[in-house]
């Protein structure tokens, strides 16, 4: 089972709302359960809810953050915080496409709420949007690359890979990117390379890298 | 501790950030999403969006180096 969380409040969280639909599809196609807090659900009340009651093998954020905290329908509704509710993790599988969480939180969640591994950001995620599109995420093929290489991740553990190999394969996918745009001339491509590098640099994860969901 | 750039640094930052195209916008986490011109005053400022712009900047510069 998965449990996904997707506000869409500002441009950032609408893009990884629509376009972490594919993750859902496959995880559904799979035959996993998927629990999708969406807009409104993304409060930490139903997060723990879902959490306790459900007991999902994965957790798939989608939001803001920082070292301590990702957040879930508005900058102010803290789903999860160092210090406070890393507890609700334990045993579980944590992605968090959100900045920065991975260097306290994640470590924390890990150390102390005993989850089995965290995998996110270590700095500031990053992505390029077209202007022209912001109104449909799903037809911007500036972002689409970023949200590939970032949606790699939730969609091999959902086939069975183990959370090293998942990271692994998102940063293959971020490299064959990179080479891709590098042979394409558009005035964009020399963007998206340096900021699909640096997604790719700042990606990690701690706990178990052998697990699998 | 994130050092700060160097004034190279941010003048290689800025002459790279003049060439994107303005239909794009770059989505920084928590401060949002911001155009060329955004981004140019942010790095001419030095504050916490101009210096992670930097590092991004000579970050993938090094590893191009590297590369070639």
């Amino acid at each position: 089972m998965m449990v996904i969380t997707r506000p869409s409040y500002d441009d950032t969280t609408k893009y990884l709302h629509e376009l972490s639909k594919e993750v859902i599809s496959i995880a559904r196609e799979r035959g996993h359960q998927v629990i999708d807090l969406q807009n409104e659900r993304s409060t930490k009340k139903e997060f723990e809810s879902v959490l306790s009651k459900k007991n999902p093998r994965l957790i798939f954020l989608n939001g803001h953050g920082n070292s301590k905290i990702v957040t879930g329908n508005k900058k102010t509704e803290i789903l999860l915080e160092e210090g406070k509710n890393e507890d609700i993790t334990k045993s579980k599988i944590v992605y968090a496409r959100a900045c920065r969480s991975l260097s306290d939180l994640g470590k924390s969640c890990v150390k102390n709420g005993k989850a089995e591994a965290y995998i996110g950001y270590n700095d500031d995620f990053v992505f390029l949007t077209d202007d022209n599109k912001i109104s449909t995420p799903q037809d911007d093929e500036i972002a689409k690359p970023f949200i590939e290489a970032s949606n790699m991740i939730p969609i091999s553990l959902l086939k069975g890979n183990t959370v090293k190999e998942s990271v692994d394969k998102s940063n293959l996918k971020s490299q064959k990117l990179i080479e891709y745009f590098m042979t394409y001339d558009s005035p964009e491509s020399p963007l998206i390379i340096q900021f699909l590098r640096w997604n790719m640099l700042i990606r990690g994860f701690c706990g178990d890298g052998y697990a699998t969901i | 501790m994130k050092l700060m750039a160097t004034n190279d640094e941010i003048k290689i930052t800025i002459a790279r950030l003049e060439a994107m195209p303005s239909h794009l916008k770059l989505s920084i986490g928590n401060h949002g999403s911001f155009g060329k011109n955004d981004l140019i005053n942010h790095v001419k400022k030095g504050d916490e969006i101009g210096n992670l712009m930097t590092r991004m900047t000579m970050v993938n510069l090094r590893a191009f180096k590297k590369q070639v």
